[in-house]
């Protein structure tokens, strides 16, 4: 669904350049749910906005279903983004002058698709907050305004939902509850779910954790439980740094607490 | 993306309310000026005023100028031709003579009581003057009748008793006396109303000395021959200029109140596109919104503005901006148009400003809605940078072309205002260039201080160019409106009086009772002034003010002058104008001196001859001595007045007969206050005189900055405020983790305060370079009239103007970091917005 070809990323000129990705190469196949992890400053963000082609790429390629995004216009990659993308984010990022309802009509009203009001009930349904349409964002506590913007991002019937750090705001049952939603998105509509976090906790709902460190990838596991994300993360953490070829695998003392 | 505009209006409506308040203000603003403006246009009054009541068969014998024009007062007719009229039918003299009256204020016009009915006169109380010594008043209360009043003519001073009341006409204040009297007083018959002649017979005396005149031809001889249209002028002008600069500054604080707007919103707008809008719909909405307040607001200007004008309305005649029959029409019909203008202007003001944002909001990335923090962009634009250098060059060759072509233009204030307004504006354009040198030179003290908020304050400005840019604007459009507008008046009056005092030299001047005998009240009659001249050991230089008409030797009229009557041994000694060509030195009795403009405009030289048509009606041959230097306000003309006898002057100038301007003894003067003694007139000496003409430019100059430089002033007040409010609400999360740092709330405020005083102060320093260079650049062109031409600057009213900007910044800084500080501080610096 989407992949990316070597990917360079930098930002700042000159003498304050920083490298943000390094050569990186994934794939992420469709209605599948993968967490990318790493230590903050690992370029995690960095390669969910490039997949999303709302950052520019340096080198390398960017394809969604095929498409390249890297070679889009703006107007055809907002397009793109309306019609097959959604997005969550720590912030819920929801307007504050709309009601939960108009945020979620927002994409549709924006591509200039006609309206279904039922299908706008079912997708505030779906979150749990069928009853709070009416209200705005200040009405709504935290994890309220998460599920909006999780119906938002869903209800264009994106083949791609990009999530960073959905949970970094939520206490950890509110937490759960988004996490459970958003596996939900994967498998009862076969959507795909490409989760940015650094809480081993949420990896855990996914199907695939993608390691990153100093922007390159450095592991990649399957059906990851909480506890070898956690013994795999504290490796990469700054202080075991030289040890960072070895942490493929290697297991460390101590879970980091989440 | 109507919708989610008001949806969004109706949510930030505190974001808005300050763009809202200032758009409805200058909507107001202009919709007054308009409607006053509106009110200038047109003849208030239509048809002959004077002789309004000359019935059909009736016509009236005026004397006859250059071209077959009639003349009014103070021509008057040859008395051959009133003798044969007044001979062979009905035949009624009209007289008008300035007058002046101890029991009422400002200049009247005499006449007989048997011209009043032409006029339309109605006596209102008491009855008609009968005897010599019996008046009657125009508009006068009935308590004034048996009084005894003094009255002063060309004839002198003598007493008469109101004996009667009658209505009031608007072009005139009339005293009507008896016929004799009026005849006494002043012998000339100015028009006469005659039975018109039958068709088939052939026009009475034709020889081309009178004309004679029926219908709406009267309005050619009326005192006032636009029908009250040109008492407007000054008004009109006024609210010209007034209305111009009002869209100006509106349109300017409107630009710079959506521009912060948007900016201020920039993360909404970013996380707009990332939910899928594209640019243009993003461009569509700000425009969207910006035409739903720019219509809320333009119509709620548009009511507040017909109240307005009221106190507007009083102010103009209380400052004689406008004659006391000014009105300003509050009915359906005449405050349509002005207002649709107003209502017009103001939504374009609206969609103009945010038209200016929207290069910028097509600019914004989804990616910008994920940042922790808002990045600093640059704080200059292309389009700032061009219309800044495009202003600055504008300012730069107005003024050299001023200069080389007409430098006289830098003496009148409304007449430069195009260069001071330039240099401003490109000030104010550039201002973000200049705002991190002049802060690097402020704050160098502070540099050095251990102390945080003297580091906040440097920094903060300094990294937030854009936000104080925008606080710094208002405040230099301000002050420095105020500071050049007023130092180009200022330095331009001085600059008239200082080409009075190099061209006339005087010890003393006379001047006539009730008033300087400037406008059209009665001179220093032909006693007084024998008195004088029989004062030994002084030079007595009568000047009388009049208007003449020159024309060629067969009779075509070639312009219209004001000029002043001098003899001709006063030319080269006391008045001393700057000659171009030709000479002063024993001038012929027939003189005539003309300036360049005159010179120019007529294609004449020194040398010419032309016929010189005076008021009186009389047609003189003169020659044209001399050519001077052009005129600072008007012509700058002078005439034998071996030519002009009948006329009686305004001012005498008086100085010792041993040299120009020496200063008379104390017995000579003494002399010279027995020969005025009981005529009225009185003796002021020059220096006093020329000080009580400033004073008085300074007064019009004070009238003139109240109203216009006010208005500015007061909106761009309004901006400064409306943008730190808007600036300080979106800092509240700055301010929450400066107290969670450890500040507590006093220093943040205190912080805040300190930033706005320095936005101030390089404010004024921006505005003081704009004066400065304005200054410059009017001292070029004024420095070419007048030798030594002073510059003056009104540091009171600027340095009001500075303080009342820091006043209203720093308590607005204060009261709004006081608000926004209020919540807890781990509340605020958890939110994002």
């Amino acid at each position: 669904m989407v992949s990316l070809t070597g990917v360079h990323k930098a930002y700042g000129r000159h003498d304050r350049r920083v490298t943000a990705l390094d050569g990186v190469d994934l794939s992420f196949r469709a209605g599948t749910f993968t967490a990318v992890m790493g230590p903050s400053g690992s370029g995690k963000s960095t390669l969910l906005q490039c997949a999303a082609g709302l950052d520019r790429v340096d080198a390398g390629q960017v394809l969604l279903d095929g498409t390249p995004l890297h070679q889009l216009s703006e107007r055809a990659l907002t397009e793109l983004r309306r019609e097959q993308m959604g997005f969550v984010f720590q912030s819920f990022n929801l307007i504050p002058a709309l009601t939960a309802r108009q945020n979620v009509e927002l994409p549709l009203r924006l591509s200039g698709r006609a309206i279904d009001a039922a299908a706008i009930d079912r997708g505030l349904a779906e979150v749990g907050l069928a009853e709070r349409g009416g209200h705005r964002p200040a009405e709504l506590s935290g994890g309220q305004q998460q599920r909006v913007a999780i119906a938002r991002a869903l209800v264009t019937r994106p083949k791609v939902v990009f999530a960073d750090e959905p949970t970094g705001a939520l206490d950890s049952r509110t937490a759960r509850e988004v996490l459970a939603l958003l596996r939900d998105v994967v498998e009862q509509h076969g959507q795909t779910v490409i989760m940015v976090t650094h809480d081993p906790v949420a990896a855990s709902y996914a199907q695939r954790a993608v390691f990153l460190a100093d922007g390159r990838v450095v592991g990649d596991l399957a059906e990851p439980t909480a506890e070898a994300v956690a013994l795999r993360l504290t490796a990469l953490e700054p202080a075991g740094q030289e040890s960072r070829a070895a942490a493929n695998g290697a297991a460390t003392n101590g879970a980091q607490p989440c | 993306m109507l919708k989610i505009a008001a949806a969004t209006l109706r949510h930030r409506l505190t974001g808005f309310a300050g763009a809202f308040l200032a758009l409805t203000l200058g909507t107001a603003m202009i919709g007054m000026m308009t409607l006053t403006l509106a009110a200038t246009f047109g003849t208030p009054h239509p048809g002959p005023q004077r002789f309004k009541e000359v019935k059909e068969t009736q016509a009236v014998l005026a004397p006859q100028g250059f071209d077959g024009q009639p003349m009014k007062a103070p021509a008057v007719l040859p008395p051959d031709v009133v003798a044969q009229a007044s001979a062979t039918g009905h035949a009624t003299p009209d007289r008008s003579f300035p007058v002046r009256l101890t029991s009422r204020p400002g200049d009247l016009t005499g006449h007989p009581w048997t011209s009043a009915a032409y006029a339309g006169y109605r006596l209102l109380a008491g009855h008609a003057p009968q005897a010599t010594d019996e008046i009657a008043l125009a508009g006068a209360p009935e308590e004034l009748i048996g009084h005894q009043s003094d009255v002063t003519t060309n004839d002198g001073t003598a007493h008469y008793r109101v004996v009667g009341v009658t209505d009031t006409r608007w072009f005139e204040n009339a005293v009507f006396f008896t016929p004799a009297e009026a005849q006494r007083l002043s012998p000339g018959v100015n028009a006469l109303v005659t039975d018109r002649p039958a068709p088939h017979q052939p026009p009475a005396p034709a020889d081309g000395r009178t004309v004679l005149l029926t219908g709406d031809d009267l309005t050619r001889i009326d005192p006032d021959p636009t029908g009250g249209a040109q008492a407007l002028a000054n008004a009109q002008a006024m609210a010209g200029s007034t209305t111009g600069l009002a869209a100006c500054v509106a349109v300017f604080v409107v630009i710079a109140t959506f521009a912060f707007a948007t900016e201020q919103r920039r993360r909404e707008l970013a996380l707009l596109r990332l939910v899928g809008a594209s640019p243009r719909q993003l461009r569509r909405m700000v425009l969207g919104e910006a035409l739903l307040i720019g219509v809320a607001a333009a119509a709620a200007g548009c009511l507040l503005a017909p109240p307005a004008t009221l106190p507007l309305h009083t102010w103009m005649l209380d400052h004689q901006v406008a004659p006391p029959w000014f009105t300003i029409p509050l009915t359906l019909p005449s405050t349509v148009l002005p207002l649709l203008l107003s209502f017009a202007i103001g939504v374009t003001a609206a969609l103009a400003g945010s038209a200016a944002t929207l290069v910028r909001v097509s600019l914004i990335r989804p990616i910008e809605a994920l940042r922790e923090s808002a990045l600093e962009r640059r704080p200059m634009t292309p389009v700032r940078w061009l219309l800044g250098a495009a202003m600055l060059a504008g300012a730069v060759a107005t003024g050299i072309f001023v200069a080389r072509t007409e430098p006289h233009l830098a003496a009148s204030a409304r007449k430069y205002q195009a260069v001071p307004l330039l240099y401003v504006g490109a000030l104010t354009l550039l201002a973000p260039v200049l705002l991190r040198p002049v802060t690097h030179l402020l704050t160098r003290p502070l540099r050095r201080s251990a102390k945080a908020g003297p580091l906040l304050v440097r920094e903060n400005i300094l990294t937030s160019r854009r936000r104080t840019a925008a606080t710094v604007t208002p405040i230099v459009v301000a002050v420095g409106l105020v500071a050049a507008l007023l130092t180009m008046q200022e330095s331009g009056d001085a600059a008239l009086l200082a080409r009075q005092q190099q061209e006339i030299h005087a010890a003393d001047v006379v001047v006539p009772g009730g008033g300087q005998g400037a406008g059209g009240g009665p001179g220093i009659d032909g006693l007084t002034l024998a008195r004088l001249a029989a004062v030994p050991g002084i030079r007595v230089t009568p000047v009388t003010s009049l208007n003449i008409r020159i024309g060629t030797t067969a009779g075509d009229q070639i312009d219209s002058l004001s000029t002043k009557a001098v003899p001709a041994a006063a030319l080269g000694t006391v008045v001393t104008p700057p000659v171009v060509s030709g000479s002063l030195a024993s001038p012929p009795g027939n003189f005539l001196v003309i300036d360049e403009h005159a010179a120019q405009s007529d294609g004449l030289a020194a040398g010419d001859r032309v016929v010189t048509l005076l008021p009186t009606g009389e047609k003189v041959p003169t020659v044209i001595a001399a050519v001077i230097a052009h005129g600072l306000n008007g012509d700058d003309t002078y005439l034998s007045s071996a030519l002009t006898g009948a006329l009686t002057p305004g001012r005498v100038y008086l100085d010792s007969a041993t040299g120009a301007g020496t200063p008379l003894d104390a017995q000579q003067t003494a002399a010279v206050q027995r020969a005025l003694a009981g005529s009225g007139a009185h003796l002021v000496t020059y220096d006093a005189q020329l000080a009580a003409e400033r004073a008085k430019a300074a007064q019009q100059t004070d009238n003139a900055a109240v109203v216009i430089l006010g208005i500015a002033l007061a909106y761009a007040l309004i901006a400064v405020a409306n943008t730190l409010i808007m600036a300080m609400a979106g800092r509240r999360r700055e301010f929450a983790l400066l107290t969670l740092a450890g500040a507590v709330r006093g220093q943040i405020v205190k912080v805040a305060a300190a930033e706005s005083a320095v936005a101030v102060v390089v404010a004024t320093v921006l505005a003081a370079v704009a004066t400065a260079l304005a200054a410059l650049t009017q001292h070029a062109s004024l420095g070419r009239l007048v030798a030594g031409a002073p510059m003056v600057v009104p540091w009171t009213r600027i340095a009001e103007t500075v303080v009342l900007c820091a006043f209203v910044t720093a308590a607005t800084a204060w009261a709004a970091t006081d608000r926004a500080t209020r919540r807890r501080a781990v509340e605020a610096a958890g939110t994002r917005e």
